[in-house]
């Protein structure tokens, strides 16, 4: 008995693998024309009706190649079809996108989170919101890019807001906030920031504003440690001149983390005056701030190189060490460039 | 003699139900797990992880022992992999070959002092130099001192948070190392995470990448494929499907360096030290009353050489049985210990009885069968229930696993691989599987005489497959970021005023 029952599930199974095949191939070719059509859909401002009903009302492999042709799609595009929502059927893709981001089943719930999020439905803020705290990781980290497709005032709050959480690893968040379309909400946020604080720091760094510069600096020179040291990678990251000098600042600091920071950021933002601080940093007690200031003027140019050659002819065997590495290093890789 | 026999028959089909009930089950599992990763494979924005600076700094560690075909290609491979902030720290483990020499040329390196951040026990470390045409190459050049030892190495010159470890004659696919990255970030509880290995025999590999897939030519590499394939699809995903990952594959894996200093880094005493060390992660992290989610991701392709000879195969084959049975052996004490929850009252049994003993089982109840049916006490209907239960349902397995593959990946395209995969799987359920419960059982024996040796595998090397081989494209990146984040470690070494 036994026999037979398992010969009948072997050749089942062999048929089914078969079956899969061809239903694979031919669903590729069907995929293949939808992403074509997707394609000239997004070229051609007057076919967007289609596509939106694409959005609304497609199967889960056509939403997976919307998604795509979305992400794909430069900012200009998503907003023609965001618009094309508006006057078209926004009121039927909302719905039906609120329905999903509340199933039970949390892929559906992701999908439609970023679907929301690359069509740019605003209204669909709140759910989003909420799915901050959703028990399964993927849908979190879904509404957590969604929220930074949408570029408002309230998706900035709504992410600031689950920086006092633990549901989201801070640095996701902050790739999301990092962008110049949240600096007002930081500059706000950071001014009642708790213990977010170093993270909103990171976030205004990578928006690279101007206008972050002033409350850097602030904060490297009197803020906490965690916020010095993440102001001075910020400023790092922000550059300019007001960062360049603030971060030579930097390099007096009390702590040798932050002056390893320091010392390492300005490698970022290249200013003759830091040399000369640079060079003394050489000389200081911990390895960390050595390496790092021996890197920074390994790429500082010929001053840079210049200050090393001081400090390796000099009497300070560990400053000495440190700088021969840097400037053969720093030789080295001029003459990989050249050949 | 009659009874005898009739016994040993009647335990081996017990046996055998259970064995395949288990298999079953865990095909299941890994068809779910499959299924989930391939509605969510979309919403995952890995591009986010492969091109953020806050992506967290990753050291690859790259034991390698007499790899002068391979280690250019695959330095070049790990180098060009799709991750922000990136160093490879390659341990030269004192190489009698010019693999040192094909690394300093091809990579230009200089002496550059470099600072241990952890305190761990290994062999003397000559050297360390940096590459000028790329700074995240790090070369350690060290006494020899086996495979632990030199991932140990690299391990106390990582530092960064997370290290991955991978084979020098492993190459990764670009997005691999972000995919791992993405579980890390996404559960900030994983110690670690693995990923499928694949064949790569028989693949064409461009530049250290694998540019397209193929099926190899010999018939013990084409076994192998299907093997993998069942292997991963069929038995690691359901596994960590349940949350009992026992084993992470040396060939690729992605480790909380934290989490590995503070359980101790990998044991240079045991030959199956990957499996160990996840072992060790599991002990070590419940003993102490920490999260410990280790988790098999089914996306994260490396591919690797497999034995292409009757021989080498037989080697490999013994060395990794002897390193279950020694991790078997060393962490007894987990075994049917409700202290390690599921690990040490369902996965480590199912291993003592399935894995490690199994082999012996099934040889001994081939033989039982064999002769048997020769003494005609055997009747018609039990040869058929054995063979539906030792074979038939070994198909059922490996068409399980081929359906896994064609509904996630697609790795291996066009009929005419599958109708090589449906056939292969005839042959690897008659004859390979059999022969390989004889290698494992002989492993026993190996294990009783002491024996400790690795077994040399000759490899075609990727140069061989490759059209063409070129120099590393000069670009100059930024450092890692010394201050990124670093969980807090027991023995790490916090600060440093001496040089070097």
């Amino acid at each position: 008995m036994l026999a037979p029952i398992l010969l009948t599930v072997v050749l089942v199974l062999l048929a089914i693998v078969v079956a899969r095949k061809l239903q694979r191939d031919l669903r590729e070719e069907r995929s293949a024309q939808r992403r074509t059509l997707l394609r000239g859909l997004l070229e051609e401002p007057d076919s967007r009706r289609d596509l939106v009903a694409a959005a609304a009302c497609g199967s889960r492999y056509a939403q997976a190649d919307l998604l795509g042709a979305l992400a794909m799609a430069q900012h200009d595009g998503r907003t023609r079809i965001a618009d094309a929502l508006a006057r078209v059927d926004r009121g039927r893709v909302q719905a039906d996108l609120r329905r999903r981001l509340r199933a039970r089943d949390a892929s559906t719930r992701a999908r439609a989170a970023l679907l929301a999020g690359r069509l740019g439905l605003d209204r669909l803020t709140d759910e989003l919101v909420e799915l901050l705290r959703d028990e399964d990781a993927d849908v979190r980290l879904t509404a957590c890019a969604a929220l930074g497709l949408l570029e408002s005032p309230a998706a900035a709050a709504g992410l600031i807001g689950a920086l006092r959480t633990d549901s989201i690893l801070p640095v996701r968040i902050v790739e999301r906030l990092g962008r110049p379309w949240a600096v007002d909400a930081l500059l706000a946020g950071l001014a009642v920031a708790g213990d977010e604080a170093p993270h909103l720091v990171r976030a205004l760094g990578l928006a690279g504003d101007p206008r972050a510069a002033e409350p850097l600096t602030r904060l490297l020179l009197e803020g906490e440690l965690e916020e010095r040291i993440s102001a001075a990678r910020a400023l790092g990251s922000l550059g300019g001149e007001l960062a360049g000098a603030a971060l030579t600042g930097g390099l007096r600091d009390k702590t040798w983390e932050v002056r390893a920071q320091a010392a390492r950021a300005l490698s970022e933002v290249p200013t003759a005056a830091a040399v000369p601080l640079l060079e003394s940093a050489l000389g200081d007690a911990n390895w960390w701030v050595r390496t790092n200031a021996a890197s920074a003027l390994g790429q500082a140019g010929v001053a840079g190189q210049e200050a090393l050659r001081r400090v390796a002819a000099g009497t300070d065997r560990f400053g000495a060490e440190r700088a021969r590495e840097a400037l053969d290093l720093s030789v080295r890789r001029q003459e990989a460039a050249h050949a | 003699m009659r009874n005898a026999l009739e016994l040993v028959n009647v335990m081996m089909l017990v046996y055998l139900v259970v064995l395949d009930v288990a298999y079953g089950t865990l095909a299941l599992l890994g068809w779910q797990a499959v299924e989930s990763f391939v509605r969510r494979r979309p919403v995952r924005d890995y591009e986010l992880v492969s091109s953020s600076p806050l992506s967290p700094p990753v050291s690859v560690i790259v034991p390698a022992y007499d790899e002068q075909e391979t280690i250019v290609s695959s330095v070049q491979a790990m180098l060009a992999l799709h991750y922000p902030s990136l160093e490879v720290i390659v341990v030269n483990d004192g190489s009698s070959d010019m693999t040192f020499d094909r690394l300093r040329e091809a990579f230009r390196l200089v002496p550059a002092a470099r600072v241990p951040r952890s305190a761990i026990d290994t062999e003397h470390v000559r050297g360390t130099y940096v590459s000028a045409v790329d700074e995240r190459l790090v070369v350690l050049d060290k006494e020899n001192g086996g495979k632990a030892d030199a991932l140990n190495a690299g391990l106390r010159y990582a530092w960064t948070p997370l290290v991955c470890s991978v084979d020098a004659d492993t190459l990764l696919d670009p997005g691999a190392l972000s995919r791992l990255v993405w579980e890390f970030t996404s559960r900030p509880d994983t110690v670690a995470a693995g990923g499928i290995v694949r064949v790569v025999n028989g693949c064409t590999v461009v530049d250290g990448r694998v540019v397209k897939v193929g099926m190899p030519k010999g018939l013990l590499p084409n076994l192998q494929v299907l093997e993998y394939l069942r292997a991963f699809l069929g038995g690691r995903i359901g596994w960590s499907r349940m949350g009992m990952t026992l084993i992470i594959s040396g060939a690729f894996g992605l480790f909380d360096r934290a989490a590995v200093v503070a359980a101790g880094g990998w044991d240079p005493r045991t030959i199956g030290e990957d499996a160990e060390l996840v072992l060790r992660l599991h002990r070590h992290r419940r003993d102490n009353g920490l999260d410990c989610r280790i988790m098999f991701f089914p996306d994260p392709i490396c591919w690797t050489e497999v034995p292409s000879t009757a021989r080498s195969l037989v080697h490999q084959r013994d060395r990794w049985q002897r390193g279950l049975i020694q991790m078997l052996l060393r962490h007894r004490g987990m075994i049917f210990n409700r202290r390690y929850g599921a690990v040490g009252m369902l996965a480590l049994p199912f291993f003592v009885f399935f894995e490690a003993l199994g082999p012996l089982v099934e040889v001994t109840g081939y033989l039982a069968f064999g002769l048997s049916c020769a003494l005609g006490i055997a009747s018609g209907q039990q040869i058929l229930r054995f063979l539906a239960l030792a074979i038939g349902f070994g198909f059922c397995i490996s068409y399980i696993t081929l359906l896994m593959e064609e509904r996630a990946f697609q790795r291996y395209p066009g009929w005419g691989s599958l109708g090589r995969l449906l056939t292969l799987s005839v042959l690897e359920n008659v004859g390979y599987r059999q022969w390989m419960a004889l290698v494992r059982s002989r492993a026993w024996w190996s294990q009783l005489r002491g024996d400790r040796s690795w077994g040399a595998m000759p490899r075609a090397g990727f140069r061989a497959l490759s059209p063409t081989v070129v120099l590393p494209r000069l670009e100059l990146v930024e450092p890692l970021d010394p201050l990124a984040p670093v969980p807090p470690v027991a023995v790490d070494v916090e600060e440093h005023t001496l040089a070097g």
